[in-house]
């Protein structure tokens, strides 16, 4: 067995074991990927059956990504939707690695596998590779469902729910590549939370922006998938060329 | 590779966290041959630990070069050189989800080679032992641990990094024992802040201090270069000794109701002295010539070496 295997399965190992990461790592997708969007699905099937009936001002001007909302409740739930994938994408592997990689360092038992022949890189890599594994897998089944439900009660095209499939993955991936950069500049857990804080805030109100104002469906979904993957690419090289390894063994 | 390159090379290392600070290394050359046990030394803060992390290819020189088997970490050699060293770090953290034996698994996963139980078995680690989560062990256990899964691939060269600091005595001499074994038809590298440690385990001495390399050389030729010290006793107490003695052109002090003298030759001087001493009436009842500590002769040299 190489010694990359080994060292996924050991994060596998330890992943299954920690009860809060696996919490981290299910319900917070089962929250917003789950309930949230079947709760709008559930919403709209309603008001579908009653008639919908737009309390928006009379003038009222819908940015362009909401576009016919006062006609259609649709509009509102594939927003939400796109908006509910975005975040799950976000959080999720955020707050998972970022746990395990900074207790690995508060306890120092990163010492232990740097003393293997292994370097720091595989050791980091295989950690994230497991939890971007994990996230995936569970964030995927879920979007699955829910994209059979759109598809079933016809709120959305073809097209948009098989682009919020790389929203997803671009989301997880800038998200596992912000807990790589997270990881590496805190020490501890609390200035982990505030890195991961001051990161995902700001980028998932600029998520929803781009939803809000860009061209309404499938359309935007890819360019907020575009502008993901370039962050992630981002906060990649800054994790690997400007911070660097070498922070966590200073 | 080379399959007669030195264990050890480090070639002018410089190490730079900062590039506003002093360097944490600064130009440290020195060679651990084949077959040699060589401890490193110095105050804290000299670099040791940093060394250390070079050598094991965690962290990168900011210029200069550090071999394992001839082998850098940008080369192709590096990880089958890797592969023939095994280290204990210094005061590892222990995990608490994982037992003694899955990570003595992991070691070996990543080795790929190496017996656990032959491995468990020679540091004295029992199925009890093994089944225990890391964290759950006693601090003499957990070095046992760390021990194993450091020649759990019968490695040809061992690096330790402090492996008694923060022992009790009884535990810190038991693992003294097993790295006695353990060093034994190897070449090793052991940084210690415990002389007597040192001197008991090694051969060779490397001394850091500011992250230079201050003194390289075997303990015999630094003994053989350092003077003997020299305690004599007589019934007329130690002034009268040294009043004798710097009536012959010798110099001594008194310590501990003992004149000591120092002298590079004493099978030369010694005799000499004591017919002096006894022809001067003194009722001689001690002489003990003794080799200097290795604690005495890393104080010299970082004492003598004048700070950069």
């Amino acid at each position: 067995m190489s010694a990359f295997r080994t060292l996924l399965r050991k994060e596998a190992l330890q992943l299954f074991r920690s009860r809060s990461a696996l919490a981290t790592a299910t319900l917070l997708p089962a929250l917003l990927l789950l309930f949230a969007p079947l709760a709008q699905m559930a919403t709209l099937m309603d008001v579908e059956q009653k008639g919908w009936v737009s309390v928006l001002p009379a003038g009222f001007r819908a940015p362009r990504g909401l576009e016919g909302v006062e006609r259609d409740a649709s509009v509102i739930v594939r927003f939400m939707m796109a908006s509910l994938v975005a975040m799950g994408g976000l959080v999720v592997p955020a707050v998972a690695a970022s746990y395990t990689m900074v207790s690995e360092r508060e306890s120092r038992t990163l010492e232990l596998l740097a003393a293997l022949p292994v370097r720091v890189r595989d050791v980091l890599t295989a950690k994230l590779a497991v939890i971007f594994g994990f996230s995936t897998t569970v964030t995927s089944v879920m979007l699955a469902l829910d994209v059979a439900v759109l598809w079933r009660i016809e709120a959305a095209s073809v097209g948009f729910g098989l682009a919020l499939f790389p929203l997803l993955l671009a989301a997880l991936l800038y998200s596992t590549a912000s807990a790589l950069l997270i990881s590496l500049l805190a020490r501890d857990f609390r200035t982990a939370n505030q890195l991961g804080g001051a990161l995902l805030g700001p980028t998932t109100v600029i998520a929803v922006f781009v939803l809000a104002f860009g061209p309404p469906g499938a359309p935007s979904v890819l360019a907020l998938s575009a502008i993901f993957l370039a962050a992630a690419v981002g906060a990649l090289y800054f994790a690997l060329r400007v911070v660097t390894f070498e922070r966590l063994l200073r | 590779m080379s399959e007669t390159a030195a264990p050890i090379d480090v070639r002018a290392v410089v190490k730079r966290f900062d590039p506003r600070a002093k360097p944490a290394l600064d130009g440290a050359t020195f060679t651990v041959q084949q077959g040699r046990r060589a401890c490193l030394l110095g105050p804290n803060g000299a670099g040791k630990t940093t060394l250390i992390r070079i050598l094991t290819g965690a962290l990168a020189p900011t210029s200069g070069a550090a071999s394992i088997f001839g082998a850098t970490p940008d080369t192709r050699a590096w990880e089958e050189a890797r592969r023939r060293v095994g280290v204990v770090p210094q005061l590892p953290g222990m995990y608490r989800d994982l037992t003694g034996c899955e990570y003595l698994e992991l070691v070996q996963g990543v080795y790929g080679r190496g017996d656990v139980d032959a491995a468990a078995k020679t540091l004295g680690l029992t199925r009890k032992h093994l089944r225990r989560n890391m964290a759950e062990l006693s601090g003499g256990w957990q070095r046992r641990l760390t021990l194993a899964a450091a020649l759990l691939c019968e490695p040809e060269l061992i690096v330790l990094d402090e492996p008694t600091v923060g022992l009790d005595p009884v535990a810190a001499r038991e693992v003294i024992a097993m790295l006695r074994d353990a060093m034994k038809s190897r070449t090793a590298l052991l940084c210690t802040h415990n002389l007597a440690e040192a001197e008991a385990l090694c051969d060779a001495v490397v001394v850091l201090r500011d992250g230079r390399v201050v003194l390289d050389d075997t303990i015999d030729a630094m003994k053989k270069r350092a003077p003997a010290h020299v305690s004599l006793g007589a019934a007329q107490g130690p002034q009268a000794i040294v009043e004798t003695l710097r009536a012959i052109g010798l110099e001594a002090t008194v310590q501990d109701d003992r004149a000591v003298m120092l002298t590079a030759e004493p099978e030369q001087t010694l005799p000499g002295v004591l017919r002096a001493l006894v022809a001067n009436n003194l009722d001689v009842f001690e002489c003990v010539a003794s080799p200097p500590t290795l604690e005495e002769l890393f104080l010299r040299a970082v004492k003598d070496e004048p700070r950069p």
